[in-house]
């Protein structure tokens, strides 16, 4: 997405609806401090261009059950990327991997502002819509401003050959159509204030990765009959409860391979080099089985993440790399009700092209993948013979 | 019948000036009493302006940035580096 124009950044375009929304009856420094001067350099001294970076005394003197909730939202803590370099690497390294992170990352950390009034900060920033909030964010000018090469690019199928998500080229569905408020904002610090009864009680911890706790949302809140085989799909039926959705519903998706940061030397600016980004379908054994995920196969992904990531910032800052998969359990946004995979029981059983087997692996990652490699195939079934008809 | 209403009237002169007598002197001993706020009018509908004491007011804000012209010309020049960045990311 192209950055805006400096001026275009900050320009209120309407005023008079500006003025006519709830937001504009606050005094400007309320929130942005500064001072009133009609001299630009005086009237921006200590201006917070995103007030909502301190939500607590902004946008929680009128919202406090969203931003009470938001230090638990994975858009806000990015707790995610946490989960995996702590897992892969060693305290020792974590001072080392905090600049990093700080340099390459953090841009992705989200707030308020950067969801309801601006395009987020990681792609330039600037007003949506003249400091009109927006109650629901824009798809592609929040969404897949961030979301944009995997995600953005599949569910609005701008990969040649390859149709866009049923569910917004036949639904026109936005994002927040199922990725809801709820989720975004973070779960609230006291659940029993909604859910008070005693089964409730053990409430589960903050997720600390996308695909922690509750699946959520699932495919099944909209298609309920299609995991209890009430549909009449007879590949429901069967596969309902030990494949993911995505296994029969989704085709080709994006996959890269090691994404090295670095600082230029000429600029002082953080870059990235990924080395290769393919399209690909890949069947691995699930490597997050759990209560709400215990699907036997699941499509995954690979994610540019390699051993030598992060040498810039230090030698083997991630000793333990092969404790985590580089082929990662994947939700590709790319849903198609017919797919070639699902056209028949053996467009999947025996074809060895689907799955990840060891060969689709580079040796050097084997034993990080260990968990979602699959070893064998499932064997051809005897498909039934079409009935002659009378 | 004249007698009486002359007296009358000059009983009722005398009071008439006593009284004006007490509120003088009251007045004299009169407290502090704070004074009522000014009366001002409702702001209109729609209205939102804050004047500030020293004559700057929220205007000051909206008065540059919902002027294209005067926020191009008092943007900060930007320096363009060509992104290092290669691939996908």
């Amino acid at each position: 997405m192209a950055p805006l124009e400096p001026w275009e950044r900050v320009l209120i375009a309407d005023p008079e609806a500006y003025q006519a929304t709830v937001h504009a009856q606050l005094d400007c420094l309320e929130c942005h401090g500064g001072q009133y001067s009609a001299d630009k350099e005086t009237a921006h001294e200590e201006m917070i261009a995103d007030p909502s970076e301190a939500p607590e005394s902004t946008c929680g003197e009128c919202h406090p059950d969203v931003v009470s909730a938001q230090p638990d939202s994975l858009h806000v803590n990015q707790a995610g990327y946490w989960t995996v370099l702590g897992e892969r690497s060693a305290p020792e390294h974590h001072p080392a991997l905090e600049e990093m992170f700080g340099n390459h990352c953090a841009s992705c950390h989200t707030t308020c502002g950067d969801c309801h009034v601006s395009q987020p900060s990681g792609v330039g920033g600037g007003f949506i819509d003249g400091h009109l909030f927006q109650r629901t964010p824009s798809m592609t000018r929040n969404c897949t401003a961030c979301h944009g090469s995997r995600v953005g690019n599949e569910y609005l199928g701008k990969h040649e050959g390859i149709l866009a998500d049923v569910h917004f080229r036949e639904g026109r569905m936005n994002c927040v159509d199922c990725h809801a408020a709820q989720e975004m904002h973070g779960q609230p610090t006291d659940c029993a204030e909604c859910h008070p009864a005693p089964e409730d009680a053990a409430a589960p911890p903050p997720a600390d990765h996308r695909y922690a706790g509750l699946q959520y949302p699932g495919c099944e809140s909209c298609h309920p009959t299609t995991i209890t085989g009430q549909d009449g799909i007879e590949m429901h039926a069967v596969h309902g409860a030990d494949l993911s959705c995505q296994v029969c519903h989704s085709v080709s998706y994006s996959n890269c391979d090691g994404c090295h940061v670095a600082i230029s030397e000429t600029t002082g600016n953080p870059f990235f080099s990924t080395e290769t980004t393919y399209l690909g379908f890949f069947l691995g054994r699930n490597p997050r089985p759990s209560y709400e995920r215990p699907y036997a196969f699941v499509p995954v992904r690979h994610v540019p993440i390699a051993a030598d990531n992060f040498e810039y910032y230090g030698e083997n800052l991630l000793p333990n790399f092969d404790s985590l998969p580089t082929w990662v359990y994947a939700t590709p946004h790319n849903i198609q009700l017919e797919t070639p995979q699902a056209e028949s029981c053996n467009a999947c059983h025996g074809n060895r092209e689907l799955f990840l087997t060891a060969d689709k692996v580079k040796p050097g990652e084997w034993a990080a993948n260990q968990s979602v490699i699959v070893l064998g195939v499932p064997a051809p079934v005897a498909e039934k013979e079409e009935e002659p008809s009378p | 019948m004249t007698r009486i209403g002359a007296a009358a009237f000059l009983a009722l002169g005398l009071l008439v000036l006593a009284g004006c007598g007490v509120s003088a002197d009251l007045s004299s001993r009169a407290v502090d009493v704070a004074a009522p706020p000014p009366l001002t009018p409702e702001p209109e509908a729609g209205s939102n302006e804050i004047q500030e004491a020293d004559g700057h007011s929220p205007n000051d804000c909206l008065a540059c940035h919902i002027d294209k012209q005067q926020l191009i010309d008092t943007a900060r020049p930007v320096e363009v580096h060509p992104s290092e960045s290669s691939g996908v990311g």
